[in-house]
Order: structure tokens, then C-alpha cells, then sequence
């Protein structure tokens, strides 16, 4: 009876390990007073035996248009209010993890916003994946008036480099 | 075995439309011509309450958006290991009598072609969209009949205007 009980504290303490210390993943701080993102997720794989999930990795882009990755946000929650440096720019890394029935088939694939957001605007991004296909949709909000879709610039809006979106599966 | 069905898929279509006309279609034409009598080929025609021009518009925004990038595909069993990189193409030919969207696939890595691939991969899809009156458009589809079906529904979707998602393209073959 020990060695069960000894086994599965062994068991959680591996899984604790693999999930938090081991997965490399840092929290996005997101401690700006200003939240002046709001990030709207609807996530559906539309099948019982498989299952989808967004992730947000935010990167600081300098003012070379250098990034430094700042942290990973879990979009498990239908709206996320999100701070981001106003007057710099930032990368966004929108991410769809798929996994399919018992984990047999995993699959990424991520949309890329650049976003340089102007001081005292609110901004709005509705993420949505269903039935394989997603959608990424960003609006700004000004003080007075109707939010406005914007088209998505992506990292090469900062100094004219870099690529839009990239996707794999295993 | 799912988990290598894109690249299977996607090597066996090309196959079978070497098999078709003589070598793999170097042209989206060769490919129009080489897809109804081929085996895992379809074609698909359907009408949509837009204008072309606007089934062209969206066409233009929404192809390399959603389309031009690399997919790797890994699967591993206890006896194999597949590493496959794809590379997705898509081209927009607007105006004319019809617009026109091509879909090209080039695997990188893991895949051996039979015979030289054209230009920026094998012709994988076909898309045209003929102006109708009424400002309506008919759309006539060229491609493989089985594991493209994300693929479809969103060029169906960017034609009709309904819906402007990407596909999931790792989800092709599955």
C-alpha cells in the first residue's frame, strides 16, 4: 500500500514538474495599470474527440524592431482584459493547439499581429477557431464613437521584415 | 497512420495526375484539365449572391493571409519516424472573365517527386469564380476528393463573404 501511495506522489510530482518548471512557458505579467486590450476567445475543435485551445505569446518589439518575448497568456477565458506598452510596439503570437483523441495527433498553428497602440485607445480582438477554421479580428475603440475593424499588420510593419504566419503538426 | 495521411494524400493525388496527362500539370491549366478524369480528384461547382469582383477582393486578401505558409508535419511510431515540410502557395489571378485563386504544395523534406514539381510546388487546388448575372458568381473547383475539406469550406466561405476564417492547414488529410 506504501509503494501505490509513494508511486503516486511520485506520479503528481512528475506531472507538476512537466506542466509548470519543464514547459518553458512564462506567464505574461500583464501588470500595466492600463488595460487597453480586450481580447474575446471562442474556441470549439466542434468534435468530441479532439480538442483546441489558444494561447497569446506577447513579445516587446524596440524601437529596431528587435522582439523580446515577454510572456504567454492562456485564452481559456471567453474575454481577457490585457495591458500593452502604448507608444512601442508589440508582437502578438496568437497560437491554435489542437490535439486530437488521447493525444494521438497534435497540431499548432498561429496568427501574428503587430500592434503600436496609440495612448489612450482602447483596443479589441475577437479570436475565434470552429470547425478547423479560426479568425483573428482586431478593432480599435476610439474615446467617442463605434469600434472600427482594422486590417492586421503583421511583424513586417516594423521595419519591413519578418513573416506573417506559420503553422505545424505533429 | 492518420498522422501520415497529408503527405500520402498529397504524393497520391500527384501521382494520380501524372498518371492523367503525361507528367505532373506544370500550369493551373494542365491541372483544370487533368483533375475529371482522375482518380482522388474532384470537381465541385456551386453559386454564390456576390459579385465577382468581390469574390476576386476578398480572394486577394484573404489567400495569402491564410495560405502562404509551412506546415511540418511530424508523426513517429515505434518502427518509423516521418519529418515532413510543406510549403503552401496560393496565387490570385483577378479580372478577366473569371478570377482565379491556385492553391500550390511543396513538400521540402520527406517526400521523393516522381517527376520535377512546377514552380512554387504541385497544383494541389483550383478555384475560379465566373461572373453571373445579377451580380451573382459561379465558382468551379479543381482538386483532390478526399482531405482537403477545411481547405473548401474556406474558400467556400471567403467567396459567399458568410465567413473570412484560414484554414487549419494542419488539419489537411485528417
Amino acid at each position: 500500500m506504501r509503494l501505490v501511495q509513494r508511486l503516486a506522489a511520485w506520479c503528481g510530482a512528475a506531472a507538476l514538474a512537466a506542466s509548470a518548471g519543464c514547459s518553458g512557458i512564462k506567464p505574461y505579467p500583464n501588470d500595466l495599470p492600463a488595460k487597453n486590450l480586450s481580447i474575446r476567445t471562442v474556441a470549439s475543435s466542434g468534435s468530441v474527440f479532439s480538442s483546441v485551445r489558444v494561447e497569446l505569446d506577447v513579445h516587446g518589439v524596440d524601437a529596431s524592431c528587435r522582439t523580446q518575448y515577454l510572456g504567454t497568456i492562456q485564452l481559456d477565458q471567453p474575454s481577457v482584459a490585457v495591458g500593452i506598452p502604448a507608444d512601442r510596439g508589440s508582437h502578438l503570437v496568437f497560437k491554435f493547439l489542437s490535439s486530437g483523441f488521447l493525444g494521438g495527433s497534435r497540431g499548432q498553428i498561429s496568427r501574428e499581429v503587430f500592434i503600436k497602440p496609440t495612448p489612450g485607445q482602447r483596443y479589441e480582438i475577437d479570436v475565434t477557431y470552429r470547425d478547423d477554421l479560426y479568425d483573428v479580428v482586431l478593432r480599435e475603440r476610439p474615446p467617442r464613437g463605434a469600434a472600427r475593424e482594422v486590417p492586421l499588420p503583421d511583424r513586417s510593419a516594423c521595419g519591413q521584415a519578418g513573416s506573417a504566419s506559420s503553422a505545424r503538426s505533429s | 497512420m492518420n498522422q501520415r495521411l497529408p503527405a500520402t494524400l498529397a504524393a497520391g493525388v500527384g501521382a494520380v495526375l501524372l498518371h492523367g496527362c503525361g507528367g505532373m500539370p506544370q500550369t493551373a491549366e494542365e491541372f483544370r484539365q487533368a483533375v475529371p478524369g482522375a482518380m482522388l480528384a474532384k470537381t465541385d461547382t456551386y453559386e454564390v449572391n456576390r459579385a465577382v469582383r468581390d469574390v476576386a477582393t476578398t480572394f486577394q486578401r484573404k489567400a495569402p493571409e491564410c495560405l502562404n505558409m509551412s506546415v511540418r508535419t511530424v508523426s513517429q511510431t515505434t518502427t518509423s519516424y516521418q519529418n515532413i515540410l510543406t510549403e503552401y502557395r496560393a496565387t490570385v489571378v483577378p479580372g478577366g472573365e473569371r478570377a482565379e485563386l491556385h492553391l500550390q504544395q511543396l513538400h521540402k523534406t520527406g517526400v521523393i517527386y516522381p517527376s520535377k514539381p512546377p514552380e512554387g510546388g504541385a497544383y494541389i487546388i483550383v478555384a475560379d469564380a465566373y461572373p453571373l448575372p445579377g451580380n451573382r458568381t459561379r465558382m468551379q473547383l479543381y482538386g483532390p476528393s478526399i482531405g482537403y475539406d477545411v481547405v473548401y469550406r474556406a474558400i467556400r466561405g471567403w467567396a459567399s463573404g458568410d465567413s473570412l476564417g484560414c484554414p487549419d492547414l494542419t488539419k489537411i488529410g485528417k
